[in-house]
């Protein structure tokens, strides 16, 4: 029986009736990676089985994930796919991680990632790049890479990815996973291996909208640990995903189906509109006239902030001395280290940082007359290998439909809508509404899911 | 404040490089400077935008000043430190290179 098909509530439902016991799964689940691993390279470090409360009741009760290795695992290394970090062992455990334990879930893996975070297709890994399950000659995405390709290809039941520019949806459109990134805040960032703390979010990738609102409704919510964490209520996900809003209206902005689009990309968005136009949802198009400059802030506050945070890394503290910070790292702390010195910080970063403002304005302006946005994640399907691997500037534009949505704060989902007619790789189209509408888009998300009969499953091994 | 044009020469990306505490080869510094000045030409389209009266944002969501309770049972200090593994040499000890220059 194939355990990597099911969803987390069929498994579970397996295991509360004793039809399958958690050793077995977590066995299962271990022979995946053991089979698939060696070419994928999703997972940089295998976890032994560890002690579980044993209590049925929990609602990830013997349920195998994995995790971006930027998540913090007291006792098991932690790399944020960099060298500089290679033998690190956490003293203690991200919040994510401590409140997935407490929900019954087993990690099983950490899944391979660009170093820190810098990157868009997995190639800036220290440890080697992931391939894309569905064709080996592709990449899967970046930078929560080997978290899509993991959970697609069934090495793992779920992830813990992390997007600051598009870092859990770009994989999860080129490897078909549905993979959401929060509202910033909505989930704690304590333990997660900073990128830019200003943008980073920690957010699930499932293989379905249900199961990505299982984990939500677990990970989300207030931490102590972190002060920029929300406070409000988190509504129950899961108990509100079967509703369906009247007089729902999808606005179409019209600067992500300029000519950057790719017609395979187009032609499946196209369909995807219809599928929902069918449901009888209205479309509107609007525009978001600043989305050509979002590419450009993101790269003048990512990388002021990234120089910031990766400031921490020495020899004393953590064993590698900072000549083995990768090639990506390097241009970032450079490029940061330049846009915040004396002379030049308003003119870069103040300046991005006003630019941000527009953004955001622009956002919650469109948000007046739509109640969500449909987009392409990315202009294209998955690239081959090595394509751009040494023109960073054209890697950073793969983020140009993800970017915005991290400046401006807000939440985007990216969901699975077939394979693109050429290369026959995934293709994904993202819902993006105002800051906290997580509710409404995991509810548009389902509609989809459900009309076109579920995702792609992937067969392959 | 407008912005003249700015590229980096090799000496800018050798003060960077001090700045970032890393070293580089000739080669590397050949070719950040030729990224890194492509990156910053990308960026100057930011200009077209005028953001004079614009005040900045620098987190999206607005929070108030958090300062919790001062309890030591919340304080989740680390207990049971270990991370001396990771040290090179024999004795479990941090050593660090000499400060002071005889």
């Amino acid at each position: 029986m194939k355990l990597h098909h099911l969803s987390i509530a069929q498994l579970r439902m397996m295991l509360l009736k004793k039809q399958i016991s958690k050793k077995e799964v977590f066995k299962y689940f271990q022979s995946r990676i053991q089979k698939l691993n060696p070419t994928v390279n999703a997972i940089l470090t295998e976890t032994e089985e560890t002690e579980t409360m044993d209590d049925v009741t929990l609602p990830l009760y013997g349920i195998p994930f994995s995790m971006k290795d930027t998540y913090l695992t007291k006792g098991i290394r932690t790399t944020a796919g960099s060298r500089i970090l290679k033998d690190y062992i956490p003293q203690y455990d991200a919040t994510v991680y401590t409140k997935l334990k407490n929900s019954g879930a087993i990690l099983i893996g950490k899944s391979n990632c660009d170093a820190w975070g810098h990157g868009s297709s997995t190639e800036n890994s220290d440890f080697g790049p992931v391939k894309n399950p569905w064709n080996n000659a592709y990449v899967a995405g970046g930078s929560s890479g080997g978290s899509a390709a993991s959970v697609i290809s069934g090495m793992s039941m779920f992830d813990i990815g992390e997007d600051t520019g598009g870092s859990i949806r770009l994989p999860s459109s080129f490897c078909s996973t549905v993979g959401l990134k929060v509202s910033y805040g909505l989930t704690s960032r304590y333990g997660c291996i900073a990128y830019a703390s200003s943008l980073d979010t920690v957010g699930p990738i499932g293989k379905s909208v249900e199961d990505v609102a299982i984990i939500l409704e677990i990970i989300a919510g207030n931490d102590l640990l972190d002060a920029t964490s929300v406070r409000h209520k988190i509504p129950k996900y899961t108990r509100t995903l079967r509703d369906k809003k009247n007089g729902l209206v999808i606005g179409l902005p019209k600067e992500y189906f300029k000519n950057s689009l790719t017609p395979s990309v187009a032609k499946k968005i196209q369909e995807t509109i219809a599928v929902y136009k069918e449901m009888g949802i209205a479309f509107k198009e609007v525009s978001l006239s600043l989305t050509d400059y979002a590419i450009a802030a993101y790269y003048l506050l990512a990388t002021s902030e990234a120089s910031s945070n990766l400031a921490r890394y020495d020899s004393v503290r953590f064993g590698n001395d900072r000549s083995v910070f990768g090639e990506e790292a390097k241009r970032r702390m450079m490029l940061g280290a330049f846009t915040l010195s004396a002379g030049y910080y308003d003119a870069y970063y103040i300046k991005a940082t006003k630019i941000r403002s527009l953004i955001k304005q622009e956002f919650d302006t469109v948000f007046k007359e739509v109640d969500l946005l449909l987009a392409p994640t990315s202009p294209t399907p998955a690239f081959k290998l090595g394509e751009k691997i040494n023109d960073p500037l054209q890697m950073y534009l793969s983020d140009i439909f993800t970017i915005p949505t991290n400046i401006a704060g807000i939440p985007a989902l990216s969901v699975p809508c077939g394979l693109s007619e050429d290369t026959k790789l995934p293709v994904g189209f993202q819902l993006l509404g105002p800051a906290f509408s997580e509710e409404l888009i995991l509810q548009t998300a389902y509609r989809y899911e459900n009309a076109v009969g579920g995702f792609l499953k992937f067969n392959a091994a | 404040m407008t912005r003249e044009h700015k590229q980096l020469s090799k000496k800018d990306i050798e003060y960077l490089a001090g700045l970032v505490k890393i070293n580089l080869s000739e080669s590397e510094i050949s070719k950040l400077q030729l990224q890194l000045n492509d990156i910053l030409t990308y960026v100057e389209k930011l200009n077209e935008i005028t953001t004079d009266t614009i005040q900045g944002t620098s987190h999206t969501v607005t929070f108030d000043t958090v300062l919790g309770a001062d309890d030591p049972k919340k304080a989740q200090c680390i207990k049971d430190l270990k991370g001396l593994h990771i040290t090179p040499g024999k004795k479990a000890y941090f050593s660090v290179s000499k400060m002071l220059a005889p």
